[in-house]
């Protein structure tokens, strides 16, 4: 049985000191499938693929990669044993071309010693061609966008010919015109008999493109099957292990009084002529491709940037925007796109980032009150459930949901009336996102405002009660949540 | 992530184990102070003149310069610059300084000397080149290497221009004081005292800790008895250590005896002494005090006991002109002996003993550490500093002025650079142009030794205070073990690297 597998893991435990990381795991892909490998922040998943790359030792078990028991004592090995990885985290060098990240380690020689670069670029150029990438090989990665890194980094792993794809996260940098083309590479793939591992929280992607699965929760396996023999609601039970009832949790109704007013908002190159009114209690849901101009347009509201023209009520008073500070001030609060380019201080503590945007109000003159900011900041730990062993731990440390409630923690003690949320639940576990939800709901129910970015068709429409449709910039459609679809969405982003 | 639950018999030991891993943990953190400690241990064991006054007052006095200017590139590096200027604005500040405070008339700025304006003049000197390195550095983005790196150039220029080349020699004796003064922190009741506090701070902020750790509440403390059994605890162990360290000091040859002598009411004029005493330090309180007074160490660590009285006496003569023995006075604490009753001088010295003098750049540079500390952990403004440095963007959409903060780094690391140059003028006794070169590198060196992550928003001038005794106390002990001064240079190299490589709480980050 084992023959037709191309890879089969069975019993494999991890212990870290103090943590049963893995404990008996099994996961099995055959060729020409794509796995889906499912499971919340802290299931294991990524020490599961750390064991099947080399990277970690395993404690116990066994791995077959095509008949043959391996044991991988380096990432080199794994890639020789024809098993590549799309890493999560990004991790090419800015200032080498496309061609020579692609083939680095591995360049076309001449004369054994000397890269052969037109060769290089010649076999990086068909490579991307054929996958549909539209990138040139010569180009800097410095000069590319983040998606289009993310899909040099594809087309690098798929150089290697290698027979099971790990797929982890690919698509949280990019686009949804970059994801269709991804997944017409994948169906190319698994038609030549390859298999993937497909790892990633958007369960709509794994719903369109994977055909089987595998759950594991706090390091243990859960179960596995095929995808057309469960449901969405099936899978996130399984994923959280508790019963749930509805993915989105939405409670809160709009009033008629607008709190936040915007007209001819523009800015040269990134958006132009946004208007919109926001109401008390409302969340206003912004959809758009990657690029369409959504989060320049926070940027520019929350006073990060300045608009070349546009005017914004709050309250029905005029006012002006010129920094962040002038925003807070009028009660604004933005959770941005990026936690970690543009959130977080990872080097910091819970505490300090949690009390980061808010320390005047604990400060008697220059000097910060630490029992006051020590109560502002349990209570904020306390109220999202952040789990951390104390408010002293660095950040970088937590997962990526409770990272997120840090964010949304520092910005709740700024006592804000409006929130400028850009996709909050990307790169966070489903349990994660039912909580995020429940928060923006009881938020808009104090007769507040949010204002909502995100690139999830479901979240978008399960959440907001009007969305704003961006195309190339500009407001293309503004439908009320009774009357939108995926296909009305979908048809006027793109 | 489940916890398996655990057999009721392993309950103690494994708490015994949290214990031990916290203590390690705390180890790990304090590893650079652990790091000093047992350096200076080993240097006490191998060479026995390290652990005596003279030396350790030696350390101190060149550590301090390196540790000031040292205090000043922490706040740089932990916004994740770095400030290559600071040797260029030394030799800057100490000649702009010094040509308000020399009384060499071709080289004074103005007819008279002016110790405490030539200070002030000296310190807007550094902050000015630290406020245009900030704001190329905040406003344009030119890199902060780049920018300190002309900055390095031009202050240097800037220096030799100001005085056309020469340097600044003849500096008044009061300017002098913050060079190479010594001022008496006083006697064994204060270092129970500063022992005491010292001690119950750290032990109730340790119980805070341990509430912290063995309820799992976020931000509980200790209760009100456990404190006072701690205050209690540190008060007995600060006066057992006090009185001890007052024994054992002399015993280890650690004490300095000043005699501090003074002109009786019917003697001479005023200033009748002041002339011709070349290696003592004038007495900077002399004016409001009303009569000048002389302050003569008798330094008699290397015999290991104090001199007989009549070598004090003998001392006391050499160094000064004694116009009428009958007229001087010794001040033991008040205590007035005349010269001439040297048999009563011996139980006199006794009242002395334990009694300790710091040199005053060391007095600066613990001062300067303890407000950086303050600074970066108790206000506003730190936080920011650590933010700005962890996380710029994230720093400016939380409502911080990123650039101000940026600028005002720069600033502070040029007033402490210009500290540290007019304390090397006031020892050196002239300010050259020449001075503070390469000092940007055992400053840098400091600050990584200690902790402090180039990468910005980690590390701690508690760090960096240790990182700049390690490198004084191992200059130090190079020079005492008389290893040739090509090889010193090597091996600092090298310890400087095996020291961050070691260093654990750079390991746990990573």
């Amino acid at each position: 049985m084992a023959e037709d597998l191309l890879l089969d893991v069975a019993g494999v435990s991890k212990r870290f000191p103090g943590v049963q990381a893995l404990k008996d795991v099994h996961f099995r892909l055959r060729p020409g499938s794509v796995h889906a490998l499912c499971g919340g922040n802290g299931a294991g998943k990524s020490t599961f693929l750390n064991i099947l790359m080399g990277i970690y030792p395993r404690d116990d078990g066994t791995i077959v990669v095509k008949g043959q028991e391996v044991r991988f004592a380096t990432p080199r090995q794994a890639m020789d044993a024809g098993i590549s990885i799309i890493q999560q985290e990004l991790s090419s060098v800015l200032d080498l071309t496309v061609a020579e990240n692609i083939y680095l380690g591995r360049e076309p020689r001449q004369l054994g010693v000397f890269v052969s670069f037109p060769e290089m670029n010649r076999r990086a150029g068909a490579l991307l061609e054929r996958l549909n990438f539209e990138i040139d090989p010569s180009l800097k990665m410095r000069e590319l966008s983040l998606a289009e890194r993310q899909l040099v980094e594809i087309a690098k792993a798929l150089s290697q010919d290698a027979d099971i794809i790990v797929m982890d996260e690919p698509t949280s940098a990019i686009g949804e015109a970059e994801v269709e083309r991804l997944f017409d590479t994948i169906r190319l793939l698994t038609s030549q008999g390859k298999g993937v591992v497909y790892v990633s929280h958007r369960l709509s992607e794994i719903f369109q493109i994977a055909d089987s699965y595998t759950v594991f929760r706090d390091g243990q396996f859960v179960g596995d099957g095929l995808i057309s023999e469960i449901d969405r609601k099936g899978l996130i039970q399984m994923i959280l292990g508790v019963d749930m009832k509805d993915e989105f949790i939405k409670t809160n109704t709009p009033d008629d009084a607008v709190v936040l007013k915007i007209r001819d908002f523009s800015r040269r190159g990134q958006f132009q002529d946004i208007s919109l009114d926001l109401r008390s209690g409302e969340i206003l849901g912004i959809y758009g491709l990657m690029g369409s101009g959504r989060s320049e347009f926070f940027s520019c509201l929350f006073g990060i940037d300045q608009p070349d023209s546009g005017t914004v009520e709050i309250s029905g008073k005029p006012v002006k925007i010129r920094k962040p500070s002038d925003a807070m001030d009028h009660g604004l609060a933005l959770v941005t796109e990026d936690r970690k380019e543009t959130g977080l201080v990872l080097t910091g503590s819970v505490r300090d980032n949690i009390s980061m945007a808010s320390l005047p109000s604990v400060c008697n003159f220059a000097f910060v009150n630490q029992r006051k900011e020590q109560s502002n900041v349990g209570r904020m730990v306390d109220f999202f459930r952040v789990r951390t062993p104390s408010t002293e731990q660095i950040v970088r440390n937590l997962s990526g949901g409770n990272q997120q409630k840090v964010v949304l923690g520092r910005w709740l003690l700024t006592e804000p009336e409006i929130l400028l949320l850009d996709e909050p639940t990307r790169g966070i576990d489903v349990g994660s996102k039912r909580e995020m939800y429940g928060f923006m709901s009881d938020f808009a129910k104090q007769g507040h405002g949010v204002i909502m970015i995100s690139s999830e068709v479901p979240e978008v429409l399960g959440m907001s009660d009007r969305i704003l449709v961006f195309r190339n910039g500009r407001m293309v459609g503004l439908i009320d949540r009774a009357e939108a679809t995926q296909e009305t969405l979908v048809h006027l982003a793109a | 992530m489940t916890t398996l639950p655990q057999e009721g018999g392993n309950r103690s030991s494994s708490s015994a184990t949290t214990a031990l891993q916290a203590t390690l943990r705390t180890l790990s953190k304090y590893g650079i102070i652990v790091a000093f400690f047992v350096l200076c241990a080993v240097l006490a064991v191998v060479e026995e003149n390290f652990l005596t006054a003279n030396n350790l007052l030696n350390v101190l006095r060149q550590t301090s310069i390196n540790g000031i200017l040292a205090i000043g590139m922490t706040f740089v590096i932990l916004t994740r610059g770095i400030d290559l200027s600071v040797g260029s604005v030394v030799a800057l500040a100490g000649v702009v300084s010094a040509t308000f405070a020399t009384m060499d008339t071709r080289m004074q700025l103005v007819p008279e000397t002016m110790p405490l304006v030539a200070i002030m003049l000296g310190i807007m000197a550094g902050m000015l080149t630290g406020a245009i390195n900030g704001f190329l550095v905040s406003r344009f983005a030119v890199p902060a290497f780049v920018v300190t790196l002309g900055m390095l150039s031009a202050a240097r220029g800037g220096t030799l221009l100001w005085t056309g080349g020469l340097p600044v020699p003849n500096l008044d004796p009061s300017y002098r004081w913050i060079g190479d003064g010594v001022i008496q922190v006083g006697n064994v009741w204060m270092l129970m005292a500063v022992l005491f506090v010292v001690l119950g701070y750290v032990g109730i902020r340790w119980l805070n800790a341990a509430e912290r750790r063995s309820n799992g509440a976020l931000g509980a403390s200790a209760s009100g008895t456990r404190k006072l059994t701690a205050l209690a605890v540190s008060a007995v162990v600060s006066a057992a250590l006090a009185f001890g360290l007052a024994q054992a000091l002399p015993a280890i040859g650690i004490g300095q005896t000043h005699l501090v002598f003074t002109e009786s009411a019917t003697g001479e004029e005023a200033g009748a002494f002041a002339v011709d005493v070349t290696d003592d330090e004038l007495d900077f309180f002399a004016e409001q005090e009303g009569g000048p007074r002389r302050r003569v160490s008798v330094d008699w660590a290397a015999e290991g006991q104090p001199p007989a009285p009549e070598a004090i006496v003998t001392a006391v003569l050499e160094r000064i002109e004694v116009v009428d023995p009958e007229t001087v006075m010794l001040d033991f604490d008040g205590l007035l002996v005349p010269l001439t009753a040297v048999e009563g001088l011996e139980s006199s010295l006794d009242l002395r003993l334990g009694q300790v003098g710091l040199p005053v750049p060391a007095i600066l540079f613990v001062l300067i550490f303890l407000a950086a500390w303050v600074v970066l952990t108790r206000t506003r403004y730190g936080r920011y500093v650590y933010a700005v440095g962890g996380n710029e963007k994230s720093a400016k959409t939380s409502g911080i002025n990123t650039k101000l903060i940026i600028l005002s780094v720069y600033v502070i690391s040029g007033a402490l650079a210009a500290v540290g140059g007019m304390v090397l003028a006031a020892r050196t006794g002239s300010a050259l142009t020449q001075a503070g070169v390469a000092y940007e590198l055992d400053a840098i060196a400091a600050v990584v030794i200690g902790g402090t992550s180039l990468a910005g928003g980690v590390g701690t001038v508690v760090g960096t205070f240790f990182g700049a005794l390690i490198i004084g106390v191992m200059t130090n002990g190079l020079q005492l073990l008389g290893v040739d001064a090509y090889y010193q240079q090597v091996i600092k190299g090298i310890i400087i690297v095996i020291a961050v490589m070691l260093d654990p709480s750079r390991r746990q980050r990573e």
